[in-house]
């Protein structure tokens, strides 16, 4: 699979599977670098990862955040990333996110992400 | 070959009737002679060999003479096989040249008999099988599918597998006590009944489970009122029937069972009686039901048992039963005889005379055992469903459009209820509304009387004024199908969003903002409980689906239920 034509919607346990690839990663931010260069994300499955930005933030990011980039270790690159509002962030099921990231994973057959190109 | 005589196929030969044809050779290898009124003979053949069919013959070799009944030797009808019988005979010089390889011709009333070249003559082995040459009435142990009431000298050798309770009757005729008992061994089953002093006589001694020895019982023609088991015959047993019990180690199978897989319940009607084995997966603590008829208080307890088909059931246990019962550690049960009802979907019930066994050593229990242990018990399992049972529960119908329509759903005598998550796509503005009679709980529709005043027929009044009600038609589609629906007042105003009563008005008042709230309303998703029953207008069939509720989607429960889904799926 060519890694630029997908990004797949993956939780931390799937990061070591997913290495230098292109990915996105939701869940929930906190603890941002007094300089905005990085922050950590609460992924679904309960896991901090440090979100690496190549530009310093120009916002506040808390909360709920869907996070676009590339797994290096246990960190990701961000290219971009999605800031929800407070109050999707407070009616978020993480738990069933986390069931549904899992189960695209095991289904990935079915449950397609991407497009593949020769 | 001299002599001729009669014979008959004994009834689990049938099959051979096709074969053997007029001037057929068959060689004999068991039988059995008996005698009718007068002096008449007939042989009873129990196995037969076919060794020339009659169309290769074609012609009837020698001079047979019918055979003539003689000396008291033969008065004494044995079973033999092939050359046990002729060794049998004491006096073969006396006894007419009996061959057990004459041949006969089947079904037919004028015999035929051809020559035959007597092979097994020259007694060229041993007789098989447990006969035992020199007892007249052998030992001989009789397959129980074999009786008939067209002979009378045979044995089984029988496991009981269900013993009644003595029950007493009183008729016209008089009155009495009977019991029942089923035997059975590899080859079928058979029900005996005992009455009056065959009560005394076998009820104590014949226990469940055991095996007998059993002879000289009287059989006719089994009455299938009384009777679910596979045999045309049943037996009465009278003053001289022989009941021995069996010491020896027999490998007879301890039940028959006929299991119906649990998915296929439904393809049973209720309040049939059929076999099933599953395992416990719930079960729960006794509990106490009064009795319709009997107002008395009834013990019983209920179980959830499961197979490989994915379906549970609930079984119900009653009395003694259900006190000592035992479900820990997920048994196998195996139930025969159990009664099927249409209580919640379907469930079954343990009757007087059913047999319950746990862990049953038969091969259905075994499997069932391996598959529990491996995966059942992680396995989810889906339900049946009564009517209106099904609330926002996990034990939800939910159907889609395409296989609400694949299974007929609505088809049957009984409405079907079933939840979609659909979207509105089209509601019909016309006649989606008309002026009700305002008395409380009367909807009925009213004349207008075109002077300001509404008639109510079934109130049998006048009204000046009226309430708005609700009947809204509707398309609803889903990524299968689409669906046409008939909505009433509480759902038609959750998909409107607006009262009943202020439609009315806007409708009378502001056609464009009544137009606003239907432009509004479509293509918006709920989760719809909906009743779906065929209906007959003007002699015709219309399938007729109504919408019971339309709930806004409660994402995080939806979801949920289809992680549940999927799993099932993906597993």
């Amino acid at each position: 699979m060519n890694s630029n034509s997908s990004r797949h919607r993956i939780n931390a346990a799937l990061m070591p599977k997913y290495h230098g690839r292109q990915v996105c990663l939701l869940g929930k931010a906190k603890d941002v670098d007094p300089n905005g260069t990085y922050f950590t994300l609460t992924s679904s499955d309960g896991r901090d990862v440090r979100i690496t930005l190549n530009e310093p933030l120009s916002e506040y990011v808390a909360g709920l955040t869907e996070v676009h980039g590339v797994v290096q270790g246990n960190s990701i690159i961000c290219d971009n990333y999605v800031l929800f509002s407070e109050e999707a962030s407070n009616k978020f099921d993480m738990v069933l996110y986390n069931q549904a990231v899992e189960m695209m994973e095991k289904a990935a057959d079915y449950y397609i992400q991407g497009v593949e190109q020769e | 070959m001299t002599s001729q005589t009669d014979a008959m196929l004994a009834s689990q030969l049938n099959h051979l009737m096709e074969e053997i044809d007029p001037l057929c050779i068959v060689q004999a290898d068991k039988f059995m002679c008996n005698r009718m009124q007068g002096d008449k003979r007939v042989i009873i053949l129990l196995d037969v060999k076919i060794l020339k069919k009659g169309s290769d013959i074609g012609h009837k070799l020698g001079n047979p003479q019918p055979l003539k009944a003689d000396g008291p030797a033969s008065t004494e009808p044995s079973v033999h096989n092939s050359s046990a019988a002729i060794q049998d005979m004491n006096r073969p010089a006396q006894r007419p040249p009996l061959n057990p390889s004459s041949t006969f011709t089947s079904g037919s009333n004028t015999p035929t008999p051809t020559l035959q070249t007597s092979k097994s003559f020259g007694g060229k082995g041993a007789p098989t099988g447990p006969s035992t040459p020199g007892t007249p009435g052998s030992n001989r142990v009789h397959p129980i599918n074999s009786l008939t009431p067209y002979q009378n000298r045979w044995r089984i050798r029988a496991r009981v597998t269900q013993k009644s309770s003595i029950r007493t009757w009183s008729n016209s005729r008089g009155e009495g006590r009977l019991f029942n008992v089923n035997f059975l061994d590899e080859s079928g089953e058979i029900r005996a009944t005992g009455f009056n002093e065959a009560v005394d006589k076998f009820y104590d001694m014949l226990e469940v489970n055991k095996v007998y020895y059993v002879s000289k019982g009287s059989l006719k023609t089994a009455n299938k009122q009384y009777s679910n088991l596979k045999n045309d015959y049943e037996m009465s047993l009278n003053n001289d029937t022989i009941i021995e019990p069996c010491s020896e180690n027999v490998d007879l199978p301890t039940m028959n069972f006929d299991f119906v897989p649990i998915n296929q319940m439904e393809k049973h009607a209720p309040n049939s009686v059929i076999d099933v084995v599953g395992v416990v997966k719930v079960c729960n603590d006794v509990s106490t039901v009064v009795g319709r008829q009997t107002q008395k208080e009834i013990t019983k307890r209920d179980l959830q048992i499961v197979d490989q088909s994915g379906v549970a059931i609930n079984l119900t246990l009653w009395g003694d039963e259900a006190v000592k019962f035992n479900g820990n550690g997920h048994p196998v049960i195996a139930v025969k005889g159990a009664k099927l009802s249409d209580f919640g979907g379907r469930s079954l019930s343990v009757l007087a005379s059913s047999q319950l066994i746990l862990n049953p050593d038969v091969r259905e229990a075994h499997f069932l055992r391996g598959w529990y242990d491996r995966e059942g018990a992680a396995m989810d399992f889906s339900s049946f469903r009564g009517e209106g049972t099904s609330g926002s529960g996990s034990g939800t119908n939910w159907k889609i459009f395409e296989q609400a329509k694949r299974e007929n759903l609505g088809q049957g005598d009984k409405p079907d209820y079933f939840t979609s998550k659909a979207t509105v796509i089209f509601m019909k503005k016309d006649n989606c509304m008309y002026k009700a009679c305002p008395t409380e709980n009367c909807n009925k529709k009213m004349i207008d009387q075109g002077n300001g005043m509404y008639r109510c027929e079934k109130c049998q009044r006048e009204f000046p004024n009226y309430k708005w009600r609700m009947i809204l038609s509707a398309n609803l589609a889903d990524f299968s199908d689409n669906q046409w629906i008939t909505s009433f007042q509480e759902s038609a105003e959750a998909m409107l969003g607006i009262k009943a009563d202020d439609l009315g008005n806007l409708r009378e008042s502001n056609e464009t903002a009544f137009d606003e709230v239907f432009q509004r309303a479509v293509f918006k998703q709920y989760i719809f409980r909906l009743r779906a029953k065929v209906e007959t207008y003007n002699e015709e069939n219309r399938l007729k689906t109504v919408c019971m509720t339309a709930t806004p989607i409660n994402y995080v429960e939806y979801g949920n239920h289809l992680v549940e889904q999927l799993k099932s799926f993906i597993h």
